[in-house]
This record gives structure tokens, sequence and C-alpha cells, in this order.
């Protein structure tokens, strides 16, 4: 009881102090509470939270397997018990999470041909059941309900593409055929639909949700291909009952992740990697084959994790740092202690005290500092977590809920403040001296031997900092999911390491300062730098703590900055622009006018992007196989990203001026071509082939003319004309009546141009082919563009056209792949003139292309007689397609060894033709994806690519800019598509659940070491005062005036303070300069891309160094105004014995 | 001792009183003392502890707050003076030596010497001659490096001396300056103080009890509770 007492006496008597002790320890340990309650987030709410925030399709467990190939195999399987024991092995695989699982069954392809050779005008379909909700849109009719009705029909919805190509409408009744038994199908058409989602629903599809193309023909193992539409939508009941076969079937499940655990997560994710070989043997037996598993819930699950243990990691580093901090702070006030009772100890040793009983009297004491520190820095971290997430405006995400009732938050606390009040016990322990008695050195005792042989310890610290560095650097980093104990120690090791073997130098300074104040005629700067260089622990205390909290701040600034801008960067790169519009429609012109009126809602101004792949070569005979990303923007598409990572274009400041760079110098040519009226919704002409010597009428060719119109957005459409208002090609050679709408819903346009024809012949039998070559003649005549209501407008063609020939290869939608068309082949050379209204298109075609592949024809309006886009070689008739400048990425360069002026051909997948680019500048990555790329000026491309059979660039995107106080990006899922925002990209990766941790430790970690160094620096000086208020009154006695004693307080806390700052930014930018980077990563949890470049954040460092200055300017000064008194008789009489 | 001849006093002190704390705890340390000294008198104020002797010098110093009576210095009312008069009475007026010594523990002797001519902002030079001068005065030559812990008592009182004297003080205050010294030492310090008057006509007012020292005196001043009781010339 009577030490109990003498504890509290003692406490109470220095209450002051032990105040600044608590409030120092409390502060460090309500961050490193706060810190607890992040780590307990990040394996709870976060997860969670980051889990349940995923779309199905992001958690989908996902299989797709055949079970039947009647045409190929014969063999034919059950799907129900394949579909079953997938859906089992899915289940184990989510084990324990639950799954909810939906069905995609698919019929085998069908033909439209009622017997024999699948003949150039068939095409083949399929159908398919979904099970649950269709990712499509509704454009006509209704979807189908049930199964057979009493006509015998199976009701189907057909995609818009099988309804242009083939002109299937709702309630048309379509026969389609088996392949091998010439089993007839009856289907009604109970609607026309459009897919969209077609990035994410559409996987399985083998048309990929675009509703036309081509696809192998059975049994050719697909050598041979044909057309097909699908998949005519049915009900799966309508499947199930038989009446049409499964050949196909697809599991799909989405996982619930969101009531599961790190480590459950962490089970499923780890069952993945052999998830494909398991579901191969459950379905053995079953199937026929086994696609590739889709696991995207695996992705999902390892970046989340990921990014987790990037979390974590952050957040311990923070801990470690700041415990150096507090550490520091703790042992400059235990300092302060043990001085004020340097006195009081010597008396109780005089009388008999031993050591121990000293020292059990400041044990007791710091216990009963810890204790209540433990009991009130919980609620101080409460605060700190909300104040964080106010400050980063995430307080209601729950990677910041509070979770300050878990234990790990109450036994760090209680962890943290043993430690710290542990340390005022330091001076008791110190053998040799005597607690707070200070200790002086003579000036010149410190040199750089004494220094260096004093600082082993440090070396070693340093050594080993170096080496966690470096291992670092030259090891992958821990798998995904992990904490990398390296990464944790390694920057509290380096801070620590730096600061010390900084600190070591302070002697050294203090010597040349001693020397300079010793030569100086004043007193105020000699008086702070002799009490500097004489006094060396308690400056070097006080310069140890600074150094540490600016580094701990420095680094926390610096590495919020580094990984904020990779995140940034990472946004800016994978959506390319600060708006990025993928449309969903699949018409050029209705997406094009859906997308204009979507912006002009949004106050957004959209540019056409065309996004495709291609494969390149530095000649046709070298092609790489690795598709390439061909990106085609105008300069208003506002391309975005880090123009840094370009280089080879001077004098850019930002992508759009790269884009005006790739412009060529020759004019470009507006476009040119009747315009058609508003309103007009169908253009009808009278159309006729012949060919000379003409064609035999029992084996004359279908043809089929096509109208190519453009918008005044650039964006192109090739609008087939057709007998019947869109039934049929023609077929023969005589005059025909074609209409054909010029969009896909019937819709009016506006501001649309008629910029050219397509002629598209099919395969003939040639008349006497031993004559001369034929020559092939298309008249349009009558050119109307009608409106709504059938008023026909006559369209002037003008009198200027030019044409060429093309090669093509496949009807009947005129897809053209005009691959290897040489401009000096004689499929080049053709004319057309107007005559009396009437277009005439002309050109020689070699007998064997006609009779294999029939032949095509493209005309324009011209005004030179020149095809547009096409130079005349002077001398000749031979026409060059000039390069298209582009800038290609630095992994194509380096691949194709390619440097800015060399040339590369560009062969696009879509068939647009073989381009040759130019290459102008090289970027690390292109705007919008990683990988490699090719960017060009979309109207380049247009340009030089359009020559070659006058095939519109496909629109695949809308890239540009949001006006201020634009809502577009709460447009996200709305029609006319997916809306992509930069804004809405980094608030995703840099905000997110998972991710918000990081921002909050690193700033509560720079706040608190703010805090600290400014109440370290103020304990300081009250402490040295303290001490000094003898020799400060003699002073004043001897005639300092207080203001000069004042003075040479602050210059000498400054003095302090300034080198603290400078080893401290050293130390911290160092740190940070090595490690910032390996904090960040990428969305799924890999490295980052664009790699992360370390950032220095000048602004926020000067704002931090002036906020440090200030406050610690007016701590000292108004500890130094309060404490350095008048000249005190009461002190001067005392003396030593004060 | 030469009778000096009394033109104007350096100090003059009327109707001096100091009381510490309040009510019935009041103790009056000083209660209407009234004397002058004369320019280059060396005046001795004896007495017993907690006679006053300490605060009747720290109140001429302008150490203490003045509470009733004059004290006039050099001329200049003490009691009068804000606390930049203060100040520049202690750096250009007065100087004090202290029973303690009073020097700063981390400077050595040469710069604890040199502290009020930075006060006064002598330049370097002229510094450092006067330092090596006051130094050879006081004996201490050979010491001018040496910090306070490694002189002796006896060194550190005549560093102290020779710091009081670093700015030709008109008048120097000592109080007990040989109290924590042995005998011996004691009156060689003394002597120093009184060859110092006689060499540079300096006006020196000294606290002591040791009767050796006060001898040496020109004139005594007794204090008991307070009061002057007599004045004494020596």
């Amino acid at each position: 009881m009577s030490t109990v007492r003498t504890v509290a006496q003692r406490a109470s008597a220095q209450r002051g102090v032990l105040a600044v002790v608590a409030a120092l320890v409390v502060l460090t340990t309500g961050v490193v509470g706060a810190s607890a309650a992040l780590l307990v987030a990040s394996d709870g709410d976060a997860p969670r939270a980051a889990f349940a925030a995923a779309t199905p399709a992001e958690r989908s467990l996902a299989v797709g397997m055949k079970v039947a190939a009647p045409s190929e195999t014969n063999i034919v399987m059950e799907a129900a018990p394949a579909e079953d024991a997938a859906t089992a092995e899915l289940r184990r695989l989510a084990a324990p999470a639950r799954l909810t699982t939906s069905q995609w069954l698919e019929s085998p392809l069908l033909t439209t041909a009622a017997s024999g050779p699948l003949q150039s005008s068939s095409a083949t379909a399929y159908l398919a059941a979904i099970s649950g909700d269709a990712p499509v849109t509704m454009l006509s009719g209704s979807a189908p309900t049930g199964t057979v009705g009493s006509d015998g029909a199976l009701p189907v919805a057909v995609p818009s593409a099988a309804q242009r190509a083939l002109g299937w409408k709702v309630g048309d009744t379509v026969r389609l055929h088996d392949f091998t038994d010439a089993t007839v199908t009856v289907l009604k058409v109970t609607g026309v639909y459009e897919a969209h989602d077609a990035m994410h629903a559409w996987g399985f599809d083998q048309l990929g949700g675009a509703g036309g193309g081509t696809l192998g023909m059975p049994g050719t193992q697909d050598s041979a291909s044909v057309p097909a539409y699908g998949p005519l939508l049915t009900s799966t009941d309508a499947l199930a009952a038989g009446h049409v076969q499964v050949a196909r079937v697809q599991v799909t499940g989405a996982v619930d992740l969101a009531g599961t655990t790190p480590a459950d997560a962490r089970a499923i994710a780890d069952r993945l990697p052999d998830a494909q070989v398991d579901m191969v043997a459950a379905l053995q037996t079953k199937t026929l084959s086994v696609d590739p598993l889709d696991l995207r819930a695996g992705t999902l699950i390892d970046g989340v994790l990921a990014r987790l243990a990037v979390t974590r990691t952050i957040v311990l580093v923070a801990v470690l740092v700041l415990l150096l901090v507090g550490g520091a702070a703790a042992l400059l006030a235990a300092r302060m202690l043990a001085e004020q009772r340097t006195g009081e100890t010597a008396l109780m040793m005089a009388r008999g005290s031993t050591r121990g009983q000293v020292l059990v009297l400041a044990g007791l004491e710091a216990l009963g500092l810890a204790v209540l520190v433990t009991a009130v820095s919980p609620v101080l971290a409460a605060l700190l977590v909300r104040a964080v997430g106010a400050a980063i405006g995430s307080a209601s995400v729950p990677g910041l809920g509070a979770s300050l009732g878990s234990p790990l938050v109450w036994v760090a606390s209680a962890a943290c403040a043993v430690l710290l009040s542990s340390l005022l016990l330091v001076p008791y322990l110190r053998r040799g001296a005597e607690a707070g008695r200070p200790v002086q050195t003579r000036p010149g005792a410190a040199t750089l031997g004494s220094v260096l042989a004093q600082s082993a310890g440090v070396v070693v610290l340093v050594v080993l900092a170096g080496v966690a560095t470096w291992q670092l650097w030259t090891r992958p980093l821990a798998p995904g999911g992990t904490t990398d104990p390296i990464l944790v120690v390694a920057p509290g090791l380096m801070v620590l390491a730096g600061s010390l073997l900084l600190v070591r130098a302070l002697p050294l300074v203090a010597r040349a300062g001693d020397r300079a104040a010793s030569r100086s005629r004043g007193m105020v700067a000699p008086l702070a730098l002799w009490e500097t260089g004489r006094r060396p622990e308690r400056a070097a205390q006080s310069v140890l703590l600074v150094t540490f909290a600016v580094a701990a701040a420095v680094f926390a600034v610096t590495t919020l900055d580094t990984w904020r801008t990779s995140q940034v960067d990472q946004a800016e790169l994978a959506v390319g622009a600060p708006v990025r519009l993928e449309h969903t429609v699949a018409d050029p012109l209705q997406a094009s006018a859906d997308v204009a009126a979507f912006a002009g809602r949004h106050h957004a101004d959209l540019q056409p992007v065309t996004v495709g792949h291609a494969s390149i070569a530095p000649d046709q005979s070298e092609l790489t196989p690795d598709p390439t990303r061909v990106l085609a923007v105008d300069d208003g598409a506002a391309l975005h990203g880090r123009l840094s990572l370009v280089a080879g274009l001077g004098g850019v400041s930002s992508w759009g001026d790269v884009v005006n760079a790739l412009a060529r110098p020759e004019p470009m040519t507006p476009p040119a071509g009747p315009l058609l009226p508003d309103g007009t919704t169908m253009l009808t002409a009278v159309a006729q082939v012949d060919a000379v010597p003409v064609f035999d009428s029992a084996s004359a060719p279908q043809f089929t003319l096509q109208a190519v119109v453009e918008d005044a957005r650039g964006v192109q459409s090739v609008r087939p004309l057709l007998l019947d208002r869109g039934n049929h090609p023609v077929s023969g050679t005589g005059p025909a009546l074609l209409s054909g709408t010029l969009r896909d819903d019937g819709g009016a346009v506006t501001g649309v141009r008629l910029v050219g024809f397509r002629v598209l012949l099919g395969a003939a039998v040639v008349p006497n082919s031993q004559n001369a070559t034929p020559q092939v003649t298309a008249k349009i005549a009558g050119l109307a563009a009608a409106d709504a209501a059938g008023k026909a407008t006559p369209v002037d063609l003008g009198s200027g056209w030019a044409a060429r020939g093309t090669q093509y290869a496949f009807e009947p939608e005129g897809l053209v792949t005009s691959n290897y068309a040489t401009p000096t082949m004689l499929q080049g050379l053709a004319d057309a003139k107007v005559a009396d209204g009437t277009l005439v298109i002309s050109r020689a075609v070699e007998p064997p292309e006609l009779e294999h592949f029939g032949a095509s024809m493209v005309a324009a309006p011209s005004t030179d007689g020149t095809f547009p886009g096409l130079q005349l070689v002077k001398g000749s008739k031979l026409y060059a397609v000039p390069p298209v400048p582009a800038v290609i990425t630095q992994d194509l360069a380096q691949t194709y060894k390619a440097v800015p002026g060399s040339r590369l051909q560009v062969i696009t997948d879509d068939g647009e033709g073989d381009v040759e680019v130019i290459v102008m500048a090289v970027a690390q990555y292109l705007p919008g994806g990683s990988g490699p790329g090719v960017l060009v000026r979309r109207d380049e491309l247009q340009r030089a690519s359009g020559p070659l059979g006058l095939a519109p660039l496909a629109v695949d995107e809308w890239w540009g800019t949001a006006a201020a106080g634009s809502d577009v990006a709460a447009a996200s899922a709305a029609p006319p598509g997916t809306v992509l925002t930069i804004p809405g990209a980094i608030s995703d990766l840099r905000d997110g659940p998972d991710r918000v941790g990081v921002q909050a430790a690193l700033l509560l970690l720079a706040g608190c070491a703010l805090l600290l160094a400014v109440t370290g620096a103020a304990t300081s000086v009250a402490g040295g005062l303290q001490l000094r208020r003898l020799e400060l009154a003699r002073l004043a006695a001897l005639g300092a005036s207080r203001a000069s004693l004042v003075r040479s307080v602050l210059v000498e806390h400054g003095f302090l303070l300034g080198l603290g700052i400078v080893a401290g930014a050293a130390v911290g930018g160092l740190t940070a300069g090595l490690l910032a980077a390996r904090f960040a990563v990428g969305a799924d949890g890999g490295l980052p891309i664009p790699q992360a470049l370390f950032e220095a954040p000048w602004a926020w460092l000067t704002v931090l160094v002036v906020a440090l200055v200030g406050l610690a300017a007016v701590a000292v000064g108004t500890t130094a105004q309060s404490l350095v008194g008048r000249a005190r008789a009461d002190l001067l009489r005392l003396g030593a014995d004060r | 001792m030469a009778a000096t001849t009394i033109t104007e006093p350096i100090v003059q002190v009327t109707g001096l009183r100091r009381v510490y704390g309040s009510g019935d705890a009041a103790v009056r340390a000083l209660d209407g003392v009234s004397f002058e000294v004369s320019p280059g008198e060396l005046v001795a104020v004896v007495g017993r502890s907690g006679s006053g002797k300490t605060t009747l010098l720290n109140l001429v110093g302008g150490l203490d707050a003045l509470q009733e009576g004059t004290i006039t210095v050099a001329g200049r009312d003490v009691g009068g003076l804000d606390e930049a008069g203060l100040d520049a009475l202690r750096r250009d007026v007065v100087g004090f030596v202290f029973q303690s010594f009073g020097l700063v523990p981390t400077l050595s002797a040469s710069e604890n010497v040199g502290i009020p001519l930075r006060l006064r902002g002598v330049p370097v030079e002229e510094r450092e001659e006067r330092v090596a001068l006051l130094l050879e005065l006081v004996g201490l030559s050979g010491h001018a490096a040496q910090r306070p812990g490694e002189m002796s008592g006896g060194q550190q009182q005549r560093v102290a001396i020779a710091r009081a004297l670093a700015s030709s003080p008109r008048l120097l205050i000592a109080d007990e300056p040989t109290g924590q010294l042995d005998s011996e030492t004691g009156l060689a310090v003394m002597a120093l103080l009184r060859g110092i008057v006689e060499a540079e006509g300096m006006t020196i007012l000294v606290a002591t009890h040791d009767p050796t020292l006060v001898a040496l005196a020109d004139r005594v001043l007794h204090l008991q509770d307070g009061q002057l009781t007599q004045h004494v010339a020596s």
C-alpha cells in the first residue's frame, strides 16, 4: 500500500510531464488500434463487400460440353445426366459457398437447304434455350414460350441479323433440316431480338451474340465454313422435351461469395487449378468433350485476396513505422520525466533505496499508464477511423467499418500501450549513467572515425535493410493473397537504419556549427549551436524523433501518391477515355443515332472508335500468330492516359495531339456523294447486271446491290438493296426494283450521305470462256429516298464517279474479304460514269475468278476520276495506298525491331484488309488496354482500307468526354450500352472496400507522425528549458534579454528540426522510392499495367513540411515563451540546489 | 584605506522594503533600508543568513521586483525601468558574481567570460583580446579552454569574476563570492576584488559573513532582520 501511495505521489508531482507522456502514448496506441481495426475489416467486412459488389458474371464458374455430334460421329448422348454431373461438380468446387446455376442447351447446326449439298444461297442456324432471363432486347414480337404448338411449330425468337439476311420476321414459319437425316424442324418466329451484354453473357455462344456470321460446316472438320445465324431462342422445355436434339450444354454457376470468409474463398481458389481435370473426370462417360472451364470466380477471388493482402501489408508496414516514431517520442518523454526526477531519485538512493526499488516504482507507474492508455485508446481508434474515413470520402465503405469491438483491436492496443509505457524505464536501465543527468561532450570530440566506430549496430541495420530491399527487387512477389513478411518489415527497417545512420552524423554537423558559433559575434545563434553540439544526446534524440516522423510521413504520403497514381494509371489505361461507351446495337447508323441522343442527354461528346484485332508482319510472309489490338480513333475521342509513356512524337501534350500528329499531309477529302433528305427510311433503285458476252439465262448469277451510307459522325453502314423489300438477292440479269432500309429497325436517318455502291456478283458460268475477258456491267437508275410515309424523293447521283474492282469471298450478306487485293491486278481496274441519271459501273473479270468467286465492284463519287483514297502513280495506271501513320506499342516494336519510320503490314481479323502502317512513335501502352497494339487515326485507316472494298470500318465503341456536372456515369447500365468512365474506374480501383484500407493506414501514419513530431518537439523544448532554467536565469542576470533567449531556443530547435526534416525526407523518400511501387497491384492482384512508377507529390510534401514547421514553431515558440522567464532572483539564490 | 572623495553616489537606496508572502505568513526581508555607495568603494553587506543580504543585492541589481522605496544605480531609477531597461542595466552597468559561480557548464572559461561581450555585440577580435586580458587578470590564462567542471571552485569563481568584469561594469555585485570556497581561496578571491577596485576604480557591493573578507571592505553595512543596523567605515 505504501508503494502504491508512493507511486501516486510521484505521479502527482510530475502530473504535467506524465500528461504529455500519456498523450504521446495514447495517440500512438490509438492509431495502432485503428490499424488493427483495418486489419479486422480486411479479413471480414472488406472481402464480403468486395465479393458482394461483383456481378454474377464475375462470380461465375461455367463448363460447356458437347453431348452430341450427329453429323460427325453419329454419337448422341443424353443431356440431362451430363448437366446434373456438371452441376454437382461445380457445387463441389464452390463449396462451402452457395451456387446458383443456369443452363444453356443448344441444338446441332441445322440448315435451310431442303436436301443435297449446301448451296451458296443456303444458310444454317441453331437453336438454344437459356434458363432464366436471356440477355436480349426484343426488337419486335415477343419471347417464345411453351413447346410445340397445335400447328406443329416450335416458337422461336430470331436474332436481328437473321431477319436482315434471311428476311425472317414475326409470324413466319421456318423449316430447318438436319444435316444427316434431313429431319425437318418447323419453327414459328414469335419475335426478333438483339443480344446485349455481348462481352459477358454470350461467351458460350458460337457467334458470340452477334446473331450472324460463319461457322464450320458440319462434317468437314471446319475445313469449310457456312453462313450461320443463331441462336434461335426457344424455351428450355422445348429442348428438354426432345423436340429438338441437344448437342451442346453449358452449366453456369454464380458463386454466392457474399458470406464467404477469406479462408473459404482461398479454399475455393485453391481447388480451381485442378478443376478442369476434375470436371473431365466427372463427365468423361457422359459427354463427348468438355470445353475449357470458365473460372471467372477464381479470378475474382484471387484478385480480392491479393488486393487484401496488399492492404494488410501496408497496414502492418504503417504500424511498424509508426511504432518507431511513437517509440522515439516515448523515449524522449521518458528522458524528460527522468530529468525532472533527478533530484528525487538521487535523494531516494542517498536514503538507501536500491536501483531495483527505483525501477519498481517506475515500472508500477508505467503499468498504470499502460492500463489507462489501453482503456482510452480504442475510443480514439474509433474516432480516428471515422475521421480518416471522412477525409477520404469512404466512411461508409465496409473496409473502414467499425471493427473496434474485435479482440484484436484491444490486444493490439494493450500491447502497444505496454510497449511504449515500458520505455519509461529505459533511463533507469542505463548502466554507468545517473538517470536524467545530461551528458556533455567537448567540442571537437566527434570525429568521423569515432562516429563510425560507434555505429557498428547501425551498419548492421543498414546491411539488413539493403538485403531486404534487394530481395524485394530481385525475386517475384509473394503469391497473391499472402502477406510478404519481407515487404512488411523492409520499410520499417529502412526508416530505422537510415534515420540512425544520418543521426549518427549529427555530431559532425554540430561540430561545424560549434566552430562557427565560436567565431561569431552575437549570442543568440552560438548559444543555440553550443547547446546542440555540447549536449548531443538530447539533440540526437530530438533529431531522431523528427527524422523518424518525417521519414514516416514522407514515406506514407509518397507511397500513397504512388499507389493512387498507379490506380489512376490503370483506370485510365483500361478505360482509355474519360467516357467510353460500348454500344449493344449492331446496326451502325442506329447505334450512332442512339449514342448521339444519349450524348446529348448527358452532355457528353462521344466519337466512334474502331477496336479491332489484327495480325502484324514486317511483310506478308511473316504473320505473327498473336493478335494485336488495332485502335482507330478520331482526334476528338479524347484518349486518356499518361502521355509520358509515349516516345517519338515531340511537342505533344495530349493523346489528342498524338492522334492529330498521325494525320497524313495530304488533305482529307470531305465526304462526297448526295445528302439524303432527313427522315429517309429507305432507298429504292432499279438495278441491272449484265456481261459481255452476255450471261446465259440458265446460269445467270445472283447479285446484290449494296448502298454505302455515312452519317455526320463518320459512321458508315452498308445497306443491301434487295427484291421485295429485303427478302432476296436478284437472280438473273433483268432490271429489278430493289429497296432497303437504312436502319435495322426501319427508323429514319438524319444527315446521312450516300458515299458509294457495292455490287456483288455471285459465281457464274462464263460464256465462251475461250473468248475475250468478260466485261461485267451494273446499271443503277431511279435512285430515290423514301420516308416513313412512303413518299419518295429522287436522289441526284451527280456526275463524277469512280469505280474499282475488288475481290470478295462470300455471300449472301456481302462479307467482303479482300485481303490480297493487289492494286496492280486486273481486278483493280473498273470504270464508273453517270449518264441520264443512270450510274454505270463496269469492269473486266478474269474467267477463273468469275467462275469460282464471282466478282465485285465498288463505286464512289469522285471529283478527279480516281477512286477516293487512292493515289494515281504518275505515268501508269497503278494505284498506291500510302501507309497509315501509327503509334505502336513497345512490345510490338521490340518484336519487329521497328523504329519510327519502319513499315508494318496490319492484317485485320475482320476482313477490313491489309493495311500498311508507318511507325511514327513508340508507346509503352495504348489507351484502352494492354498488350501489343497499333494506334491510328480512324479516318486515315478508313481512307486506306476503304479503297480495297469500300468496306466501312466497324464502330465498336464510342469514346469521348463529358461536360462538367454530366450524369453520364450514372447511366452506366442504360441503353444504348455500357458506359465506363475513368472516374468510375478510378473509384473502383482506389476506393473499393478491399483497397480503402491502404489509404486509411497511410493517412493515419502521416497524420500521427506529424503530431508526434510536433508534440515531441514541444516536449524536447520543455525538458531542455526545465533543465537549463538556472543557466538561463544567470544569462538573464548577465543582461541577456528574454526575447534573445527565446530566439536562441527557437534557433536551436529550428536547427534540430531542419536537420530532422532533411534527414527524414531523405530516408522517407529513399524508402518510398525503393519500395512504394512494390505496393501497387493490378485489379487482378497481379503486377499493375502500366507498371507503377514512383511518384513524389511535391505539393503535398511541401504542405507536410510547412505544416510541420509551422506547428512545431508554434509549439516550440509557445513553450519557450512560457518557460523562459525574466531573470529570477529566487532561482539565482537557490543556485544548484534549485 | 584611502578615503575617497565622494561626488555623486553610484548607488542610492532609500526606504527600501521587500516583503515575501502575505498575511500572517508575510516575511519582511527588507524594512526601510537606506544607504548610498560612492564610486570606487568596496562595500560589504554583512549579516546572518536570512537577514536580507541577497534580497538587497538582487534589488539593487534589478533582479527582483521593487515593492517600496527607491533605488538609483548610476543615475538610473531601477524601479522605473522596464524589462528592456533592466536588461540594459545588467548588461551595461552592473556585473554579478554569484555564490554558486553561475557559469554555463557547457562553455569553456573563455566562452563564459565572453558572454557579456557577446551580449553587447563586441567585435570578435576585441572580445578575444578582452577575454584573454581578463583571464590573465584573474590568473587563469592557462585554463581558457577548460570547462567549469574541470576547474576548482576558486578557479570557477575567478572565471565568474572575470566574466563580471568583462563588460567593464560600473558596479560589481557579488553575493557571497567566497561562500563555497575554503578560507584561503576565499581570501584570494576577495583580494582580487580589492585589487580590481583599486586598479579600475570599480564600485563593489559584496554580501558576505566572512569576517576576513569584511576587513578588506571600505565600508560595511550590517543587516539584521531586514533593517540596516549600522554603517561601519573600515
